[in-house]
């Protein structure tokens, strides 16, 4: 079973963690990123109110995907974010880069 | 007079191939074994610099390499908890890999950084293919 599930409109990608982003379910989520970008995204949106941990790997990706939107003004939203990922994603000044929102 | 003793500080110690699955495995139930010992609010520090060091230890320190292993031991003390993992690769220079700072666009190289973070000690052995971290625990638990 997919570990999350990609959806796209409009030009605006949402993939929705169903757990963990870390270096096991990374691999393959870029794949299939390849593709969303590939197709014209321009805004990518994390929701990762199902994610108890994310490690560097998982930091990568999302650092990679906010590079690769970049250049044509696109952003990636990171949504939903247990108050353990925020501080780990302040630690390490990234909120800002990925516009980071914890979960209500 | 007899000197009562102290029961053995509680301690998780194994050993996995060298395949990531098998280390998300080992993640996973350092998670349990950590809220079954009451230990939940330091969990997500035990967990992230256990994730990193067994996929350090996987991937670059054994290079996948199915003969070899990884050697995860987990002890719990009053104040600290100590987690030490060791390769059979051929280690890193620690020294300078230290040296570099990633900024906020370079996606790779922050494991570094996640240890100065969350463990209050650091530690590699000369060769680099063992890596000790002390975490202070989360008080009032």
């Amino acid at each position: 079973m997919a570990a999350y599930v990609i959806e796209q409109k409009d030009g605006q990608g949402r993939v929705t963690l169903e757990g963990d982003l870390t270096a096991i379910t990374v691999p393959e989520l870029q794949a299939a990123l390849r593709k969303v970008l590939q197709q014209g995204a321009s805004e990518l949106e994390f929701d990762l109110t199902r994610a108890a941990i994310l490690d560097s790997s998982g930091m990568g990706l999302l650092i990679a995907a906010a590079n690769s939107l970049a250049p044509q003004g696109g952003q990636v939203r990171v949504t939903n974010v247990a108050p353990d990922i925020f501080r780990l994603l302040q630690g390490m000044r990234l909120t800002t880069r990925l516009n980071v929102s914890r979960r209500a | 007079m007899t000197a009562s003793r102290r029961p053995a500080p509680p301690a998780l110690c194994e050993t996995i191939p060298s395949c990531l699955g098998q280390a998300e495995i080992l993640c996973r139930k350092i998670r349990g074994w950590m809220q079954g010992a009451g230990l939940g609010e330091s969990c997500f520090a035990v967990e992230l610099l256990a994730r990193e060091s067994l996929v350090n230890a996987v991937i670059h320190g054994n290079r996948c390499a199915a003969d070899k292993s990884v050697r995860l031991s987990l002890r719990v003390g009053r104040k600290w908890i100590r987690l030490q993992v060791a390769d059979e690769g051929e280690g890193f220079d620690w020294r300078k890999a230290g040296q570099k700072k990633p900024d906020a666009t370079t996606s790779c190289g922050r494991g570094l950084q996640l240890y100065a973070m969350y463990a209050g000690r650091v530690r590699f052995n000369r060769k680099g293919n063992r890596i000790e971290l002390w975490m202070a625990k989360a008080r009032g638990r």
